[in-house]
């Protein structure tokens, strides 16, 4: 998969964020250096066998520079160097340890690469692209906006003209028809439901009509040779592209505003069931933690309760299980030091699989512990059943460690008639209490929580806790530094396993307003019809308006499948790629069954790696277009941040440059009246 | 390139080819041609001559597959030249889904001309090609004849100093042609220079200076239209108010033989179908109900 489009999802690993950008600048001056190199290379052959008598025009349209041959020389210069590097076996990334076997394919994080070939990679890219780019740069600077805004605009009158307008009357089903759909929904359940349907209708349309308009307008054009009289003006040949490209996102955006305003007012006015709005009506900001699980045994990584998707890992549920699920935090966010009500709600979401029945509506017992870098925790002895340990037993001059020193804070408060176990927000004093320990000892705890299958629940934590996490700089352990805070999850119910996956608990940093970050899903899809326009429109400068269109929607639906295409262009599936599958039905072989080491299972398997090398390179120009699905967060209740917003505007651009320089070299070579 | 030639070929030539490259048609071949400065040229020459295929070769629509094409002493592929050249298509290829004036504005943008300008010329070209009274119906409204109306006033919105005239009489009717053929000769005392070709050869003796006449995508002959039509063999006399009888018959047969030629015919001159045409209706605006009458019987009646 190639980082140069970047993730989103709230499942599939770490969102982009800008401590991205300078790997993702790097990642796309090798990928699309690479075809720009490929490009430049195929043009100076076909441009340098025109004989240097050939026709003044014929030079004029395949002009070669001496900056072009220069880049060309150097970018191939520099490829020289990575073979050469290649073949030594010096200068490369490290490889990432190979993950557990069965686990899900986890995308790397797009990071710089310091190392000197993926340097040296990138720098041939560079050069590939400034060679490929220069007539396109030379010509860019001639765009006049007036042209442009004037083809816009036809695009735009166009589509208005075919009465298009009417399509987008369908965004109103979903509330139309509500009945209809949404039977069977459970309560809680209703307002993701609804912002999922109406989403799905609002993508459908505002991509499907985008689409069409933009692979079949400039093949129409050629076909009626209405383009003639366009084209026999001072009109740059990019400036139809870029013109169809902006008339019809402008017209798509308008439409995609009003469908979004029109579904704001509907949804805000829908009758919804309360708890359903409580639970997914909001933008939650949270602050994520990495999740571990940790027991007695180093090598603990939580158990798998034997589900076909094995997302989340379980603990055992029973009071002296020394299972735990902890959430490690490197950073407190700076709005958690002084909140109002001094504390921060950590909601979580929790699966729970029963060994036994249980009982009748009743949840999970749960505790959570939540503990700073100053009270680290240790795992216990055989002989301390299943409890967690205060990591520093150093006594004081006192001779008390902190654990007694804290116990003895505790009992000191119950004295002055104030349960800091029982203390909640709405207590001011008791709450009081529970900050003033949390800030001492860094160290705060809830037992009991009675937790339920798959709901979403929250508790409060002292605000103390953080201002202590503040306190010192956390210890170096095994040369990073320690969290700055931690939260254990234990279950104490026998017979119940406890399921959870990384999402599954953060610190709600603020709560935004829903319509806002529906607004910002609207921003996701606007840039998936860029991406589809863009794709539609480069296609239509050479296809016919059939090709163009099943052309882009191969791509985008390409776009769609990055996960399966990565465990493809990694050769991870189970069974193996698609020469050896062959072979085990053939042989009528499992799946699973280890690859023989034959010969001919070896030219098998350099087959299959052949056709990964394959996917790799179609991955390149493949959108991944889940990157701008923020649905999920959406129909959560989770906000998409501004921050992921401008990292895929980023990324968006990256994608639509090469489409945009191909398609200018396509129109430019094509005779339009032949 | 001398200074006042506005296009110049140098042995263009065009070869169609299919998908794989192979050859399959030479539209053009190694074409020689000039056009001055000011004058009216004409393409002539049957279907598929390379008329159209020379005109697109000189917009920069198609490339040669060798020789060269100048407009203005800059290469044909160069787009700036577009700056100076109004094209008219022989169908009016315009979107349909625009007004008149939308059409003219549209196009007028796409020269970068301002605003005012682009404004104070689309009402103008709107008034001289007849439809200020349709200006705001849209063009998949308009009859063939106004289409090719509303594009002619498109090619000439950025005032140009050459234009190109495909077929520019197709779909007129014969007022329409004679308005054409004079707009044309309009352009000419205007200074500019005219491109035009038609494959209706009274349209362009009518206005053209100097033609070319291709067939199969050569160039079969080229130069002036008196030069070309004349017939150096021939005598023509003409005169007025005399009866053709035996003895004037024979009088003359005398005369030309004295000075050792023959006469051939003698008879009355007829007139075109469109100068008659023209007539009738002229007539018909300034006499509403009255039948035409020919000359000869117009004469008879004593009217």
């Amino acid at each position: 998969m190639t980082p140069l489009f970047g993730i989103l999802q709230l499942d599939r690993g770490e969102p982009l964020g800008f401590a991205n950008v300078s790997g993702l600048v790097q990642a796309w001056l090798q990928d699309a250096g690479g075809f720009a190199a490929v490009g430049l290379v195929v043009y100076l052959l076909y441009a340098l066998s025109v004989p240097t008598d050939k026709s003044q025009s014929e030079r004029l349209r395949v002009p070669v520079s001496t900056w072009m041959l220069a880049m060309a020389a150097l970018a191939l210069v520099c490829y020289a160097g990575v073979l050469a590097l290649l073949v030594l076996g010096k200068g490369g990334s490290p490889e990432p340890p190979p993950p557990p076997p069965g686990a899900a394919a986890v995308t790397p994080p797009t990071v710089w690469h310091p190392e000197p070939r993926p340097v040296l990679l990138m720098v041939a890219g560079l050069f590939a692209v400034l060679g490929i780019a220069e007539p396109f740069v030379r010509d860019l600077v001639l765009v006049r906006g007036r042209r442009v805004w004037a083809l816009a605009k036809l695009g735009f009158k166009e589509a208005a003209a075919s009465r298009l307008y009417w399509v987008f009357l369908l965004a109103l089903l979903p509330f139309l028809f509500r009945n209809v759909w949404s039977a069977g929904v459970r309560p809680v359940d209703e307002f993701r439901n609804l912002v999922g349907v109406t989403t799905l209708v609002e993508t459908v349309l505002v991509l499907a009509v985008g689409l069409i308009l933009a692979a079949f307008s400039l093949p129409t054009d050629i076909k009626n040779q209405t383009i003639h009289t366009v084209l026999t003006k001072p009109v740059l040949r990019f400036e139809v592209v870029l013109g169809r490209f902006l008339g019809y996102v402008g017209l798509m955006t308008l439409a995609l505003a009003a469908m979004t305003a029109a579904s704001l007012v509907l949804i805000n006015a829908a009758n919804i069931n309360e708890k359903a709005e409580a639970e997914t009506a909001k933008a939650r900001v949270p602050v994520r933690g990495k999740l571990d699980f940790k027991s007695r045994k180093a090598d603990f990584e939580g158990t798998n309760v034997g589900r076909e998707f094995d997302y989340r890992k379980y603990i055992a549920g029973h009071p002296d299980s020394p299972q735990r699920a902890v959430w490690s935090f490197a950073r407190v966010p700076a709005a958690a030091l002084n909140p109002p009500g001094d504390f921060i709600p950590v909601e979580f979401t929790f699966d729970i699989f029963k060994m036994t029945k249980g009982e009748e509506n009743r949840g999970a017992k749960v505790v959570f512990r939540f503990v700073t870098h100053n009270c680290p925790q240790a795992p216990p002895e055989p002989n301390q059943r299943g409890n967690w340990q205060w990591a520093d037993r150093q006594p004081d001059a006192a001779g008390k460690t902190p654990e007694q020193r804290y116990q003895a804070a505790v009992e000191e408060y119950r004295q002055q008639g104030v349960n800091p176990a029982l203390a909640t927000p709405a207590d001011p004093k008791g709450w009081a209490a529970v900050n003033d320990l949390a800030e001492r000892f860094g160290f705060y705890e809830i037992p009991d929580k009675e937790v339920f299958d798959y709901a979403v629940m929250g508790v409060d934590v002292p605000a103390g806790l953080f201002r202590n996490a503040r306190k010192n700089d956390p210890p170096v352990v095994d040369g990073k530094p320690a969290p700055r805070v931690q939260v254990y999850v234990k279950c104490e119910s026998p017979g119940q396993m406890l399921g959870m996956a990384e999402p599954d608990l953060y610190l709600l940093e603020s709560t935004l307003p829903f319509s806002l970050n529906f607004v910002k899903w609207a921003a996701g899809l606007w840039c998936k019809l860029c991406v589809v326009v863009g794709v539609a429109v480069a296609c239509s400068t050479y296809l016919s308006g059939v090709l163009s269109l099943l052309t882009t929607l191969i791509v985008y639906w390409l776009g769609t499948m990055t996960e399966f295409l990565n465990d493809l262009a990694l050769n991870r599936s189970v069974g193996g790629g698609p020469f050896e599958s062959m072979s085990r039905l053939v042989r009528a072989e499992s799946p699973t069954a280890p690859p023989s080491e034959t010969g001919g299972a070896q030219v098998v398997q350099a087959f299959d790696r052949f056709f990964a090398w394959v996917v790799r390179r179609i991955q390149n120009v493949v959108p991944d277009v889940e990157s701008f699905t923020w649905t999920n967060f959406v129909s959560e209740g989770f906000n998409v941040s501004g921050e992921y917003l401008v990292v895929n505007l980023l990324t968006l651009v990256g994608y639509l440059v090469p489409w945009f320089v191909l398609a200018y070299y396509l129109l430019k070579s094509r005779e339009v009246a032949s | 390139m001398a200074a006042d030639y506005v296009v110049e070929t140098r042995s263009l030539t065009k070869v169609y080819r299919d998908f794989w490259g192979r050859k399959k048609k030479t539209a053009l071949n190694a074409l020689d041609l000039t056009i001055h400065k000011g004058e009216i040229f004409g393409l002539l020459g049957p279907n598929g001559s390379g008329k159209t295929t020379t005109i697109k070769l000189l917009l920069g629509l198609l490339f040669p597959t060798a020789g060269d094409a100048f407009v203005f002493g800059e290469p044909a592929a160069k787009v700036e030249k577009n700056e100076r050249i109004g094209y008219l298509p022989e169908e009016s290829y315009l979107y349909r889904f625009l007004n008149a004036e939308e059409t003219l504005d549209f196009y007028g943008r796409l020269f970068d001309i301002p605003a005012e300008v682009r404004r104070d010329r689309a009402a103008k070209l709107i008034e001289m090609v007849g439809l200020g009274a349709d200006k705001k119906r849209i063009l998949r409204e308009y009859s063939k004849g106004m289409r090719q109306r509303i594009g002619l006033a498109q090619a000439l919105i950025n005032d140009p100093e050459l234009v190109i005239l495909d077929e520019p009489t197709s779909g007129l009717d014969p007022l329409g042609t004679r308005w054409m053929k004079d707009l044309i000769l309009d352009l000419r005392r205007q200074g500019k220079t005219v491109l035009m070709c038609s494959h209706r050869l009274d349209d362009v003796q009518d206005v053209c200076d100097r033609i070319a006449i291709l067939y199969n995508g050569d160039l079969q002959t080229l130069g002036k239209v008196s030069n070309l039509l004349e017939d150096a063999n021939r005598l023509e006399l003409r005169a007025r108010d005399v009866k053709e009888t035996p003895e004037l018959r024979a009088d003359l047969e005398a005369v030309f033989r004295k000075y050792g030629g023959r006469l051939e015919a003698v008879g009355h001159p007829t007139t075109t179908l469109e100068d008659l045409f023209l007539r009738i209706v002229e007539e018909s605006k300034a006499r509403p109900g009255r039948r035409y009458l020919p000359p000869a019987e117009t004469a008879a009646s004593g009217r």
